[in-house]
């Protein structure tokens, strides 16, 4: 039952991560492709963003890998 | 000398936080008897630098794509596509390391040091907040 919830909460933790930091880049290039002058700001936006958004999953992943073990 | 609130002032500006804390963990693990504690604080923070830096990485790539710059090698684009997939190895990699040693690192310890480059971020986001008003 644990590598059952590992397993949901690896999977569930890695779609949401991935769709968070797609959403980060996309408004990204798309803010940069529309004001390119505005690509610095936009990229320190992105680099404080992805971290953040990337956190929630990378902490479950890690729940999810001590599950595994105990 | 570059500016505060761009993408190489912030990447500057965390190493030098994440450089006096690491300092910090190594001083306080030798003088310390929490020194499980400590060590593990030090590899999480260690390890969520790497993160951070790979994340850095990635922002640069998308940067040069947005402005259809062309880089001769191929390695930052790499970095950037298995991004995710790499931090979550050195991630695990760090957790797995407190689980095989528990007598040098505590899991507890990893973790919080892991957690920590965020309260870094969200605290200088915080210092860049009040300055501005």
């Amino acid at each position: 039952m644990s590598l059952l919830g590992a397993a949901i909460a690896a999977g569930l933790a890695a779609v949401g991560g991935s769709i968070a930091v797609a959403i980060i880049v996309k408004a990204t290039l798309e803010g940069v492709t529309r004001q390119p002058e505005l690509r610095g700001t936009l990229q320190t936006l992105m680099f404080i963003g992805v971290p953040l958004a990337e956190a929630v999953p990378i902490i479950a992943i890690v729940i999810s890998f001590l599950l595994l073990f105990s | 000398m570059s500016n505060m609130t761009s993408l190489e002032g912030k990447m500057k500006q965390h190493t030098i936080t994440t450089s006096i804390l690491l300092v910090l963990f190594l001083v306080l693990f030798l003088i310390t008897p929490l020194q499980t504690q400590f060590l593990g604080l030090a590899l999480g923070l260690s390890v969520s630098f790497l993160n951070l830096w790979t994340t850095y990485r990635k922002t640069q790539v998308v940067g040069m794509v947005a402005d259809r710059k062309r880089k001769q090698s191929f390695l930052p684009f790499i970095l950037a596509g298995f991004g995710f997939g790499i931090r979550i190895i050195l991630t695990i990699a760090a957790v797995y390391l407190a689980l095989i040693y528990p007598d040098k690192l505590d899991v507890i310890s990893v973790i919080a040091g892991l957690a920590l480059i965020y309260v870094i971020i969200i605290l200088d986001m915080l210092v860049q907040f009040v300055r501005k008003r």
